[in-house]
């Protein structure tokens, strides 16, 4: 196994590696930020070398750098942990080219699957289900219901050179092709100089629901299952769980089969995800794969036992898998709550600002990922992601019973946090009963939400609080704690969104 | 003074709370106990009776101005008047048409840039539209109008840095 490795991340995940590697007797390397230099993950490695200033442009997405850092101090691989250099095919060979081992897919696998085109084309060869349409510029409107007909109504009309929703039409009926593929052509002319559009079946209120795969450099692949993760608000995952409610065997067993083939036809190594849409029919089709380790994986750990970064670690080093599809047993259920320091009566407008208190929650069926504790700051250079709060039951109602539990229990001073938008969405009767899909919180939980009556317990207790702090109003210094949040300078990063 | 008048805002009941100096307080004229200790400057423990609270609050400048606090208790949201004395009797003598001090400057919470602007000056907006978009770590967060009102000064451009609690946008 390998002597040491280096970690091209900060936070939760790199924290997450050290862990790991540690137990496996593996010294772990981190680079840090001038903004990390003290931050928990850089203690806790056994080196720590500077890379730079506290932009990521200018710390940790310096490939060059970090290859320099891990010659110097010995280090045989590169774990890039997610988001950053994680899916950047440059980056791992690079790493090839210098002898040091890159903890993932091979430059190939990433850039190949990485682009959306060549992935789709790889899961019709691999015979995965796509969603059906023409991934060529229609030539005529005739030629456009041709293919309406052929795949039914509704169509979704599509820019080729699309983006953030310009150029798009959903249509429903026949009638309505022609002059909405129009509109569809004018905006794209206007808005990318390019009016090809094609066209595609028009999935309704899906779900987001993927497989993690495991696939080692001897040909073998396995599946972990599955993980359901359509509780979603602006493409960013909100809630994660394992099992998905609408999962049977038979249906597990084909997605699984379809992922593991996709992964093997392209040469994919190490571990990745793959991530399909299901509509109410729970039909499937291809979405996309990530080529490494994601922000979830926790609950899959919870649910088979396995440790993906030992596993990742084994492949990375030559390793065979030591188990066969047959082997992976799934028990349990487990949930992924994201703590993050963002204002949810405010638009979900980042949070920024010290810690300066934070109370945990821990005990029986809870397992926290995090690299912030008390006294830290949440800034603008990174992510705002506080912590990963993960349950885990022998049944669903226990995992959500104890998610709800540790949110209730979770108290922070200092930023604004999500935990009370979790805990009412845990609450919705979609999440209890398991029915909801990617369009559920921003089309129907958002409208919905509104405040219960308070108690008279809560009034009670609001009433002598107001009164507590309007009678300190004086002699407290609520004035200055206000102006004492942080005035960092501003730096523009633009990586990767990797949630 | 220690005579104190609370409700939540927007609903009429009125409470009176009396702070005796003893641990003890008059609620609606029923006698509690309580203690309390400052977990942290948006963090309180409560024990009324014996029974516990965590309450979370928000510092607002603005909201203490009018006499206002945001609460969080078990992930229930509730915002507080609360008046003294003094508060009481200059309502009375104002006969109860002081108006709310309102908010006209809306400055950048963080630093970022303009990624958007919607409005021009003079334009008049309804409460909740969006005034302009904020990029700020990585997401694109929209700055919306809280009440109904005229734009009356612009101080940004679209493609502009802003420093935290620059001033974005003046209201009328």
């Amino acid at each position: 196994m390998f002597k040491k490795i280096l970690i091209a991340n900060r936070g939760e995940i790199a924290v997450r590696v050290i862990n790991t590697a540690r137990e496996m007797g593996i010294k772990t390397v981190a680079v840090y930020s001038d903004f990390d230099k003290y931050s928990l993950f850089a203690r806790k490695a056994d080196e720590a070398f500077h890379i730079g200033a506290s932009p990521a442009a200018q710390s940790y997405l310096l490939a060059d750098k970090l290859i320099e850092i891990a010659k110097k101090s010995g280090a045989e691989a590169i774990h890039p942990g997610y988001g950053f250099l994680s899916e950047r095919g440059y980056f791992a060979k690079l790493c090839a080219d210098n002898g040091i081992k890159f903890i993932g897919p091979s430059e190939h696998a990433i850039d190949f699957l990485g682009s959306k085109t060549n992935a789709k084309d790889i899961a019709v060869k691999a015979n995965v289900p796509t969603v059906p349409g023409t991934h060529y510029a229609l030539k005529s409107v005739e030629e456009a219901k041709e293919v309406a007909e052929k795949i039914g109504y509704p169509v979704l009309i599509k820019a080729s050179a699309g983006g953030g929703g310009k150029g798009m039409r959903v249509v429903n009926e026949s009638k309505d092709l022609e002059s909405f593929m129009r509109m569809a052509q004018n905006e794209a002319r206007s808005s990318f100089g390019d009016d090809s559009v094609f066209i595609e079946k028009y999935v309704l209120d899906p779900r987001h629901v993927e497989f993690q795969i495991l696939a080692d450099e001897h040909g073998n692949a396995v599946h972990l299952g599955e993980r359901e993760c359509s509780m979603q608000r602006r493409h960013q995952k909100v809630i994660e769980e394992t099992p998905s409610v609408i999962m049977d065997e038979a249906l597990r067993t084909e997605m699984g089969e379809c992922a593991k083939r996709l992964v093997l036809e392209s040469g994919y190594t190490n571990a990745g995800t793959v991530e399909f849409i299901v509509d109410a029919d729970n039909k499937f089709y291809f979405l996309e794969v990530n080529t490494r380790l994601q922000v979830e994986h926790p609950i899959t750990e919870m649910r088979t036992g396995l440790d993906l970064v030992k596993e990742q670690l084994k492949i990375a080093y030559g390793e065979k898998l030591s188990f066969r599809q047959e082997d992976i047993k799934l028990h349990g259920a487990a949930i992924e709550c994201r703590i993050n320091a963002e204002d949810a009566d405010n638009n979900f407008m980042p949070s920024i600002g010290k810690i300066n208190y934070m109370s945990k929650e821990g005990g029986n069926g809870i397992r926290e990922d995090s690299g912030i504790e008390q006294g830290d700051e949440i800034s603008v250079y990174y992510d705002s992601m506080i912590s990963k709060l993960i349950s885990y039951g022998p049944d669903r109602p226990t995992a959500i019973a104890k998610m709800k539990r540790a949110l209730k229990g979770y108290k922070i001073g200092g930023v604004k946090t999500n935990i009370s938008f979790l805990l009412s969405l845990l609450e919705s009767d979609a999440f209890m009963s398991g029915q909801y899909h990617t369009q559920y919180i921003e089309k129907t939980f958002m409208k919905e939400m509104k405040d219960t009556a308070a108690t008279k317990d809560m009034i009670l207790a609001a009433s002598l609080a107001s009164t507590i702090l309007k009678s300190s109003n004086g002699n407290s210094n609520h004035k200055a704690v206000l102006k004492n949040t942080s005035e960092s300078k501003w730096a523009i990063r633009k990586f990767d969104n990797f949630r | 003074m220690s005579n104190y008048q609370t409700n939540i805002t927007g609903q009429t009941e009125l409470n009176g709370v009396f702070l005796n100096g003893n641990n003890e307080f008059l609620f609606n004229d029923k006698n509690y106990t309580y203690e309390y200790k400052i977990l942290d400057k948006s963090i309180l423990l409560l024990r009324i009776n014996d029974k516990n609270y965590i309450v979370e609050y928000e510092l607002n400048e603005d909201e203490r101005e009018n006499n206002e606090f945001t609460f969080n208790i078990d992930s229930h949201k509730i915002t507080m008047v609360c008046k003294n004395e003094l508060d009481i009797l200059v309502d009375k003598i104002a006969g109860g048409k002081k108006d709310k001090k309102q908010k006209n400057d809306i400055v950048s919470p963080m630093p970022g840039v303009i990624l958007k602007l919607n409005v021009k000056e003079g334009d008049e907006v309804k409460k909740g539209d969006v005034i302009l978009v904020l990029e700020a770590m990585k997401m694109e967060n929209e700055i919306k109008a809280i009440r109904d009102c005229k734009i009356k000064k612009i101080n940004v451009e679209e493609k502009k840095s802003v420093n935290k609690n620059e001033l974005l946008v003046i209201l009328e």
